[in-house]
């Protein structure tokens, strides 16, 4: 296929095939019928996405649900004399395209708000990097191929008498990003999520696994099950432990529910120059931490979107290209994101610095990684933690985040793991354990739907877990 | 009464509302947009769909056609923005031995694609079947062959013009910032749903509903400080008629007395203290506790590989044993209640809601159930006498998204008396209150902590609401069962007030309300969260 040229869909969204979204043609037709009700000259902005989804649910060791949804979300904006009006609609016949436009552009005469964009963005026409996103061997699949995946991954549950629930999504989108002012993209992608929770007869141990990509091929369904089965065995008969700090063994995916708050809602140049965030920092040279050590020197917190493991879209939802970018380096903050308008305001740039929210964690190429095994004989008493769950963002100036550990929590001792132990409530901050790190592992691709995330096993000193959880 | 006559009537209603001359705002005439459902043409599409999974084999089938209209305004002192959002759609559901099929489609839909919907419906129920659990039991539910019914609201607030809500808006925030020449900020919000749904199905019922959800939020600072506001306007089944007659002036007083103790709080003393829970503080715990952990389909372990589960492991074996509170609590659900914010004549799977008790004198009694889950309660509906019926708790967001439960409006028992916020506090001698809160519970809604609003938590000492306590880092800690048993006070029957919560995204419809009246809990943990570490 053509990656970033025409696509490799040719359907019309509503037409009688079953599974489809829009092509970069039909998108571009789509964008000329907007324009076609657009009045009063002015600038255009169009971003559509549409997807076609399917997905399989089971639950005690059933599937329950099988599904198929076509879905296509059209943001429309048009500025005219400096003034912008927005409206959102999913509806692409003429009549309803006609309708957004007319409140797009009654939005705009109702609001006195200065318009923030600019014609002469040099990003417009920037070329994009061409990452590797599709797969027309996933995007060929059905719901035959999905029931497969689950019947698989529930024999492995039922050869171990325990209790499978568990979702597998394939799907696939067009992203498109069009306007008057010559901006053009399109660019194809398909994907795969897949999930498992296994918890035994009693409901009293559970163990969890997943993992997403864009190709059914590099996602072992079946190896997920045998990880979720063997979690929840693991944890039978759970033994209470007094809460505390502790040497805490965190799993990759642990490390990700826990550093993912920091990229999604920290990284932003603009709120730490603004004195929001943990970066803020005031001296003569910089208005933010960027220039300093945050974190553990072993440390390298990037993203590229040529990442051969963790590719991703490759621009934003502006159209503006992502670039290969590292956040931190050695320890040291080396980049936050802004937006053009900070860019060309505050920081006399042209252009933006987006954040994807795909990120690579991972140790610097001279410092040896050890494996998650090492990691455990390595420790004389510790905690090996599965993932966490329902992590809330406490205080964002030191982001010390609360939340739970689940699906898998042992006790270890002597370098073995000695017991499964209650799970805990925690209190801690991404930049605390990046700064009291014993060990780095390499890093895998996680389960972070829509998104490409690379992190690797850490071991960490001092985990503080506030008080016991009694929820398996 | 037709629609052009019920908006010009409206119209008269609004055109006589109180007060509003004070702030500068003059009610126009509405734009009188006649927007009929067209049924037959609606009717005609659902027998498309319907006939298509029949031939298909299915055992059931059901079909709905949504149209979303979602607005939403934000104004400060010196402008107002609108955002709107149009969705639409159509999904088909089916099952033909022990497996839903359900296929969607985004925007507007024709008959081929109504035809293809039903087909495809089906053949994903055939080839999805996995597993050894017998064929889906599916509770009966009466036909409703020829329904049609619209939320009793006064004004449609998609009939009142763009310009109108910019003024009206700016006139509310001109109004607050003029109040008190301590008020160095202000800002109001409004949002409105207008969502149309059909829901047809082999049973033999078609019909359509027009629902509204109307909601809004004043905020201003008193000083350096952000004045509480945040149980005032929450969604409700409602139209603009909430929003212009909302008496924000009568709160004003209230809003500035809390603002000013909030001028320079003190840090939470950690330990166990009784703490008073104003009514919308009440609610959302009700709501993220026993709301979310009686709903069935979350107990049975749909959900286990993703939202959660629930303290309730056993629904079947629990019902009528599980104490999940002090003998003073009893807690109904009712999707039919006036003016609740998940109201609907029929749910998503054409059920007329009926009132059920969930929680009696403290034991668990029932769950928030739908045709596909209450089956699995027949046991012990059979034991005492109760016909195995959907309570009427079907809903999704949008017709795109999977079929899933739609929280049911919730109803806290008041306590005997007329005691209100005032009277609780004056029983706590040393302690605290709280008048809103979020509350974050873990994947089995057992263990959680609640986080107080900002300036939403006040020390109370010698029964009297004194200073305003810091809310950054302040959580009280709880556990499900024991959080409800500790419960020593509930305020009387003329407290008793209705708030509404939004369950996901904004512009998601699966909102729904709460009534309660304020609450005192004893012995409740509180930690400084900051300190912890």
């Amino acid at each position: 296929m053509n990656i970033g040229g025409s696509g490799p869909v040719r359907r019309l969204l509503g037409s009688p095939e079953s599974k489809h979204f829009l092509s970069r043609e039909e998108c571009v037709e789509l964008f000329n019928r907007i324009l076609s009700f657009c009045g009063g000259g002015g600038d255009t902005f169009v971003s559509i996405v549409s997807r076609w989804t399917g997905t399989t649910r089971w639950a005690h060791n059933h599937t329950y649900i099988a599904a198929e949804t076509q879905t296509v979300d059209v943001q429309i904006e048009r500025s005219i004399h400096s003034r912008g009006g927005f409206v959102q609609t999913n509806r692409i016949d003429d009549d309803g395209l006609r309708e957004a436009v007319q409140l797009a552009e009654r939005t705009r005469s109702a609001s006195r708000t200065w318009y923030e964009g600019s014609p002469v963005d040099p990003d417009v026409h920037a070329s994009i990097t061409h990452p590797t996103l599709w797969s027309d061997a996933t995007f060929a699949l059905g719901a035959d191929a999905r029931t497969k995946i689950a019947h698989d991954m529930i024999a492995t549950a039922l050869d171990a008498g325990v209790n499978a629930a568990g979702t597998v999504t394939l799907s696939a989108h067009g992203h498109a990003v069009l306007a008057t002012n010559g901006m053009s993209r399109y660019y194809p992608v398909t994907s795969v999520d897949c999930s498992m929770t296994a918890r035994n007869v009693s409901a009293r141990a559970s163990g969890w696994a997943g993992k997403n990509d864009y190709d059914l091929a590099r996602v072992d369904s079946v190896a997920i099950a045998r990880t979720a089965v063997a979690k929840c065995r693991n944890s039978a008969n759970p033994r209470s432990i007094e809460p505390g700090r502790y040497k805490a063994i965190l799993e990759p995916q642990a490390v990700h529910d826990l550093v993912a708050p920091l990229v999604e809602r920290a990284m932003g140049r603009e709120m730490a120059e603004q004195g929001n965030g943990p970066f803020v920092y005031h001296s003569a040279e910089t208005a933010s931490k960027i220039g300093l050590k945050v974190a553990d020197e072993r440390l390298i917190l990037s993203a590229d979107p040529m990442d051969p493991e963790a590719s991703f879209l490759p621009f934003d939802d502006d159209g503006t290209p992502f670039r290969a970018v590292t956040w931190i380096d050695r320890g040291v903050l080396r980049d936050l994101y802004y937006g053009r308008t900070y860019a060309v305001r505050s920081l006399g740039w042209e252009t933006a610095l987006p954040n994807s929210t795909s990120f690579r964690l991972s140790a610097v190429p001279d410092v040896a990684v050890i494996s998650l095994e090492e990691m455990i004989a390595n420790t004389e008493r510790g905690i090996l933690v599965t993932r966490f769950s329902h992590v809330d963002l406490i205080d964002i100036r030191s982001m010390l985040c609360s939340g739970f550990t689940r699906d898998g929590l042992w006790l270890i001792q002597d370098g073995k793991i000695s017991m499964p132990i209650t799970n805990f409530r925690f209190v801690e901050s991404p930049l605390f354990i990046m700064n009291r790190l014993d060990a780095i592992g390499t890093p895998t691709r996680v389960f972070a739907p829509d998104l490409a995330r690379m992190v690797p096993a850490l071991a960490v000193r001092d985990f503080h877990f506030t008080s016991l959880a009694d929820a398996v | 009464m037709n629609r052009r006559t019920f908006v010009h009537t409206s119209m008269l209603g609004v055109a006589m509302m109180p007060g509003m001359a004070r702030i500068g705002y003059t009610p126009r005439r509405p734009r009188a947009v006649d927007e009929p459902i067209n049924r037959d043409a609606l009717r005609a599409l659902t027998s498309v769909a319907l006939d298509a999974a029949r031939q298909a084999g299915a055992t059931y089938a059901d079909v709905q056609i949504r149209t979303t209209l979602f607005e939403q305004w934000g104004a400060t002192t010196w402008d107002s923005v609108p955002y709107w959002r149009v969705g639409g759609g159509a999904s088909v559901r089916a099952f033909v031995r022990d497996c839903w099929g359900v296929v969607s489609l985004d925007g507007a839909v024709t008959d081929r694609d109504m035809a293809r919907l039903g087909r495809d419906a089906v053949a994903q129920s055939r080839m999805g079947s996995v597993g050894a659990a017998g064929p889906l039991e599916w509770a009966p539910s009466p036909a409703v062959p020829d329904g049609d019914w619209r939320m009793p609201v006064e004004l449609d607030p998609f009939v009142v013009s763009p310009n109108e809500k910019h003024d009206f808006l700016m006139a509310v925030v001109d109004d607050v910032t003029r109040w008190d020449n301590r008020i160095s900020n202000a800002a109001a919000r409004a949002k409105f749903i207008r969502d149309t749904r059909t829901f047809a199905s082999t049973d033999g019922t078609f019909c359509t509903q027009q629902l509204f959800n109307t909601g809004g939020e004043i905020s201003f600072f008193l000083g350096n400080r952000q004045a509480y506001t945040g149980d005032f306007l929450t969604p409700a089944g409602a139209g603009w008629e909430y929003l212009v007659n909302a008496p924000y002036r009568d709160r004003m007083p209230r809003w500035i007395d809390l603002a000013l103790r909030h001028q320079n709080p003190v840090p939470i003393e950690p330990g166990r203290f009784d703490v008073v829970f104003g009514g919308f503080a009440a609610a959302e715990l009700l709501n993220g506790t026993i709301g979310i952990g009686t709903e069935l389909d979350r107990a049975l372990g749909r959900y286990a590989n993703d939202v959660g589960t629930s303290f309730i492991t056993d629904p079947l074996g629990m019902l009528g044993i599980l104490a999940v509170g002090a003998p003073s609590i009893t807690v109904t659900a009712n999707r039919s209640a006036p003016r609740g914010a998940a109201t609907v004549k029929w749910d998503d799977e054409g059920v007329a809601p009926q009132e059920t008790t969930l929680v009696n004198a403290g034991v668990l009694a029932d769950m928030q159930t739908t045709r596909d889950t209450v089956p699995t309660l027949k046991a012990a509906y059979d034991r005492t006498g109760r016909p195995v019926r959907s309570n009427g708790c079907a809903g999704r967001p949008h017709a795109s998204d999977l079929p899933g439960q739609n929280a049911s409006n919730l109803s806290l028992a008041p306590g005997a008396g007329d005691n209100g916020f005032d009277d609780l506090i004056k029983g706590v001698k040393r302690g605290y209150a709280i008048l809103g809160n979020q509350v974050s519970m873990d994947w089995q809604v057992l263990n959680g902590a609640g986080r107080p609003h900002v300036g939403a938590i006040f020390v109370i000492r010698n029964g009297q609401l004194a200073e305003g306590v810091m809310t950054h880092g302040t959580e009280f800690l709880l556990r499900t069962p024991e959080l409800w048993k500790s419960v020593v006070t509930i305020g009387g029957r003329s407290k008793v007030e209705s708030y509404g919560f939004v369950r996901g995204y904004e512009d998601d419809v699966l909102s729904n309300s709460v009534a309660t009246a304020p609450i005192t809990v004893a012995q409740l943990r509180l930690v400084n969260a900051l300190e912890q570490h």
